[in-house]
């Protein structure tokens, strides 16, 4: 990063690296001062002490250092901080110095702040808060480091309503976005469908058991082309890679039997299955697990530790999981509440009852 | 109970019992507790009537009534539970049919349509040959009521050959299996009154010898208890009012062929008779007279806690065949066969107070061994190949192990190919708690091995021989005891007592009323809504921004399922104001999901539902009236062709198949009223 000074403009050629020399200007101790510094990982803060050691600084002076410390600060070039109400530095990197250098004072400030949010962002309110700035003032600046492609506004999960800034080239966090259900900061419902989907045949297919069909058996006992094999295996393989499809006749697997997918492998084979370019971590897949379990589609068995498919779900197979409640003409009335005997509405004219005796 | 289980309480007697019954019920119903002279005045019915129509009612058990020894004023009550049992007497013969046989569903009819009977009355009722009909629901509406004996006959007489000894053989089957009980005095009065009365018979509190207050109070309520107890069953070690039913009860036949053990009887007489007249060696056995007979004045009536204990059985096995297989079901009615002996009611109040909050005490509950259910299950062929393997047909039979057990066999035979990291997590957790463990043979973890090599193991227990039936059955089991519901709980072979399985039926049935609830949420208001409905049970009370992440659904979306929700009563929201100000914006509003709640509002629609559905039945059966009563004429039954035109019996017709329709769905209505009140 020392090396990065193209596109410098020429005000800055000051401020150009060189080595340190026996003979020393103040601008080549300043200099060297801070390629020393440069040089070790980036967010590294500097003590007195520390700088001191370089020796760079000529006898070690502490006004010279000051002094030093104070022109590179004023550059942009050091940070000044303190820690244990002792000062102390970091180091900024060049480009940023110019970056901030070409900003008005009241941008820079903002920008700061920015800035120190990381990926986290910040909100407006909270910014100006912070700043103390007047509205216009920062609105003013905000928009002028927009245009500047500096920062820009990000939608927060948790907080669609609130205007949120960040740095332009940052990555916006999960706890930001929301992770991977979330495109835009908007719920993918789609997404989270699919997914869904994906998983639950997936878990199916390995939590009950599949008694074949007769007919598949006829056929391989029958002599078959050999397409038709070929087909079938193609068939098998993909259900096996897949999952399956409920069905009634499947089977509750034998108590020993130790393939009911945990978090781990759900999330594995999901990874696997070049379904979605985005890596589900498994606290993502938990959730979508939780999901699947309160939807009524999935139960966790062993103490919540794997999970299993529910053999009926309302729905499915064109199977209305409805009871006598639901399916009487009263169970989905609409005006239930105010069915009376010699009310305006009573059993005796009652149209859904008409409807549901005549069916 | 609430108006529209009152409005349907009056709508099924005046079903079954007739319209000067029915108005004396709803009175009764509409004021409560009632004297004589308060009845006739709210009834607006001369003295003679309602004397009549009581005299009916309490017949029926429709009616409790209480004479007070104070001031000799006899008030009386309706009786609502049974009086919605009316509504289940189909079902009540169906059951006796197919546990004792025709003959047992037409006593059961009788009974029902009589309230109570004397021994004597029945057998001769039976004995002259008469025919009877089985209670159907058509003929109860359309016969006479104050004549139910004479419904309408279906031509069947194929009966009439009952002999003597079938009739007492059945209803003997009845009373053992607790379908029929003999009729007490406390039966025809209230909960409250029965107290009433038992604690005038018990000791005061003042009279126990106990150090303090608050014991003497304890004791005192233990006798009451008791006391109501032994009338509730009947148990005798009461002198004066029940001795002539006790004699009867001595001379009571022993069937010949002992199929249960006298255990069971042993349990519920003696201990009873033990504790409260104090005579340990006096047990009363009433099955074991030396005549062949029962005593003709005998009364017995219908034990409805007992057919709701059948019910709930029929429900479990049906819900097991839903989801997991029929072949599971199957061994699962086996198991509730082998406990219902053991089980009077479903909901049994705990005999000690101190224990509800412990931990249920799963080797209190009544207990069955596999090798018993092995000996029931005479064709296993079916269930060998009902459940599924692996790929590689590996299985883990290690983790059913008894943990310490498991832990040897892991040192000893842990190749590395079985045990997993998860494994070794489970064994840390079953350690801890072991009540859910149970144990297997512990010859091999690989059943095809076992299967093919047990045989000749010279280190098999000969309570481990394999035996394929044996383990097909218990893997069923296994497999019944893993699922989330709870249906079945394992306790582990102790080096006294075999392997035996049990079923925690209040965690159960709180189980199967969630799930219940549920299913209706879910077809009512869609996946969605039950999704918002799990997650509010699970994490309890819950904002609307938490619960909108944790949902993963669109804030709008969500808020379109919350609402009819809401609307609906499912669900609840609390305000909880951040400040005095009782600002919205200050406020915070939490979602919750009350299950008792829930259930509460749910029996209500049911109850209401059931009411329309007769009041509907009714009215359609108005529309036909002219022809329905001509084709009940005794002249015209069995000749309708004859008598009926053809526009009348095709309107019959459709009236009938309308009727039965409605029935159909009043008792499947009643089936969720049965699994949401009474299970």
């Amino acid at each position: 990063m020392t090396s990065s000074t193209e596109g410098v403009p020429p005000k800055d050629q000051d401020v150009t690296m060189t080595e340190p020399s026996g003979v020393s200007s103040p601008k080549e101790l300043r200099n060297a001062l801070y390629a020393r510094c440069a040089s070790f990982e980036e967010g590294h803060v500097f003590n007195q002490d520390e700088l001191f050691a370089f020796e760079i600084i000529p006898d070690n002076s502490v006004e010279k250092l000051l002094a030093y410390t104070k022109q590179l600060a004023k550059d942009g070039l050091f940070k000044l901080m303190t820690k244990d109400g002792k000062a102390c530095w970091k180091v900024v990197k060049r480009a940023d110095a110019i970056k901030y250098r070409s900003l008005s004072q009241e941008e820079a400030l903002v920008y700061s702040y920015i800035e120190g949010a990381a990926r986290e962002g910040i909100w407006s309110k909270l910014l100006r808060n912070k700043t103390n700035l007047h509205m216009t003032t920062m609105n003013r600046a905000i928009k002028s480091l927009e245009n500047k492609n500096m920062i820009k506004a990000v939608k927060i999960v948790k907080y669609p309503n609130r205007k949120t800034y960040m740095l332009a080239k940052l990555q916006p966090s999960e706890n930001v976005t929301g992770g991977p259900f979330y495109t835009d900061g908007v719920l993918d419902e789609e997404f989270v469908h699919q997914m869904s989907l994906w998983t639950e045949k997936y878990i199916i297919g390995r939590s009950w058991w599949h008694p074949p069909l007769p007919e598949h058996k006829k056929k391989s006992s029958s002599k078959m082309t050999q397409e038709q094999a070929e087909e079938l295996r193609a068939g098998e393989l993909r259900q096996r890679g897949h999952g399956r499809d409920r069905s009634k006749t499947m089977l509750p697997m034998h108590p020993g039997y130790r393939g009911f997918p945990n978090l781990s492998e759900v999330t594995k084979a999901i990874n696997g299955s070049g379904l979605s370019g985005v890596t589900m971590k498994e606290s993502e897949m938990g959730q979508l697990l939780d999901i699947l379990c309160w939807d009524g589609r999935l139960e966790k068995i062993r103490h919540g530790k794997a999970y299993r498919a529910i053999k009926q779900v309302d729905g499915e197979d064109g199977v209305e999981l409805g009871n006598a409640l639901t399916e009487s003409p009263c169970g989905r009335c609409p005006v239930f509440d105010f069915c009376e005997e010699g009310g305006p509405v009573n059993a005796r004219s009652c149209e859904y009852f008409q409807e549901w005796l005549q069916f | 109970m609430s108006r529209h289980a009152y409005e349907l309480c009056t709508l099924l007697v005046d079903d079954t019992y007739g319209e000067l019954t029915s108005r004396i019920f709803e009175v009764l119903l509409c004021y409560g507790r009632l004297s004589l002279p308060a009845l006739q005045h709210h009834t607006h019915l001369s003295y003679r009537l309602v004397k009549h129509g009581l005299s009916v009612l309490v017949q029926q058990h429709l009616v409790l009534w209480y004479t007070s020894s104070d001031d000799h004023l006899t008030l009386y009550e309706a009786n609502t539970t049974v009086a919605y049992s009316l509504v289940r007497s189909g079902k009540y013969i169906k059951i006796a049919e197919a546990q004792a046989g025709e003959f047992a569903g037409k006593v059961i009819s009788d009974l029902l349509l009589l309230g109570h009977a004397r021994v004597g009355d029945l057998v001769q009722a039976y004995g002259v040959g008469q025919s009877r009909s089985t209670h159907d629901r058509l003929a109860a509406t359309r016969g006479p009521p104050s004549n139910p004996l004479s419904g309408l006959s279906e031509g069947r007489n194929e009966e009439q050959s009952v002999t003597l000894e079938s009739i007492y053989g059945t209803l003997c089957d009845l009373l053992r299996t607790e379908s029929v009980s003999r009729v007490h005095l406390s039966h025809f009065r209230s909960d409250a009154d029965n107290r009433s009365e038992a604690e005038k018979l018990v000791p005061k509190p003042e009279e126990y010898k106990a150090k303090s207050k608050r014991e003497q109070d304890a004791q005192h309520e233990a006798a009451v208890k008791r006391k109501l107890k032994e009338w509730k069953y009947c148990a005798d070690g009461e002198e004066g009012e029940v001795e002539d039913l006790r004699k009867g009860k001595k001379r009571l036949h022993q069937d010949s062929e002992p199929r249960r053990p006298d255990q069971k009887r042993q349990r519920l007489y003696s201990p009873l008779i033990q504790e409260v007249v104090g005579i340990p060696g006096e047990v009363y056995l009433p099955m074991l007279g030396e005549t062949d007979y029962l005593d003709s004045n005998l009364i017995l009536r219908v034990n409805h806690a007992k057919f709701v204990v059948l019910m709930r059985n029929d429900h479990l096995v049906d819900l097991a065949d839903r989801i997991i297989s029929t072949s599971t079901a199957r061994v699962y009615a086996q198991v509730l066969r082998a406990l219902e002996p053991k089980v009077q009611e479903c909901r049994e109040e705990p005999e000690d107070l101190n224990k509800i909050d412990a931990e249920a005490d799963l080797g209190s509950l009544p207990q069955v061994s596999t090798d018993e259910l092995v000996g029931a299950i005479k064709d296993s062929s079916e269930l060998f190949n009902a459940l599924g393997k692996s790929d590689d047909g590996r299985l883990d039979m290690a983790q059913f192990d008894h943990p310490k057990k498991r832990r040897k066999k892991q040192v000893i035979s842990d190749n590395g190919s079985v045990v997993d990291g998860e494994a070794s997590l489970d064994e840390e957790e079953d350690a801890s708690d072991s009540n859910d463990e149970d144990n297997i043979s512990d010859v091999s973890s690989d059943l095809d091995e076992v299967n093919g090599e047990a045989e000749f193991d010279p280190n098999a227990m000969p309570s481990f021989s394999h035996n394929p039936h044996r383990d097909a059955i218990r893997n069923h089991l296994l497999v019944l005891a893993m699922h989330p519901l709870s249906f079945l709980q394992h306790l582990p072979k102790t080096s006294i007592l075999p392997e035996r399985w049990t079923i925690d039926f209040p965690t159960l049935m709180k189980n199967v009323i969630h799930h219940t609830l549920l299913e209706i949420i879910t077809s009512r208001h869609g996946l969605p809504a039950a999704r918002l409905t799990r997650i509010l049970f699970d994490k309890g009370k819950t904002d609307e921004k938490v619960l909108c992440s944790t949902s993963l659904l669109a804030q709008k979306t969500m808020r379109s399922y919350l609402l009819p929700l809401h609307k609906a009563g499912m669900i609840g929201l609390q305000e909880v104001p951040r400040d005095n100000s009782r600002n919205p914006q200050r406020t915070n509003f939490l979602w919750f999901f009350d299950p008792e709640r829930c259930k509460a509002k749910m029996l209500e629609e049911t109850y209401k539902t059931m009411a329309r559905c007769l009041g509907r039945a009714r009215v359609e059966g108005e529309k036909v009236k002219g022809t329905v009563e001509k084709a009940s004429r005794s002249d015209v039954i069995g000749k309708e062709e004859k008598f009926l035109g053809v526009q009348e019996l095709e309107a019959l017709n459709v009236w009938r198949e309308m009727d039965e329709r409605i029935w159909g769905e009043v008792s499947r209505l009643d089936d969720l009223v049965a699994c949401l009140r009474d299970f």
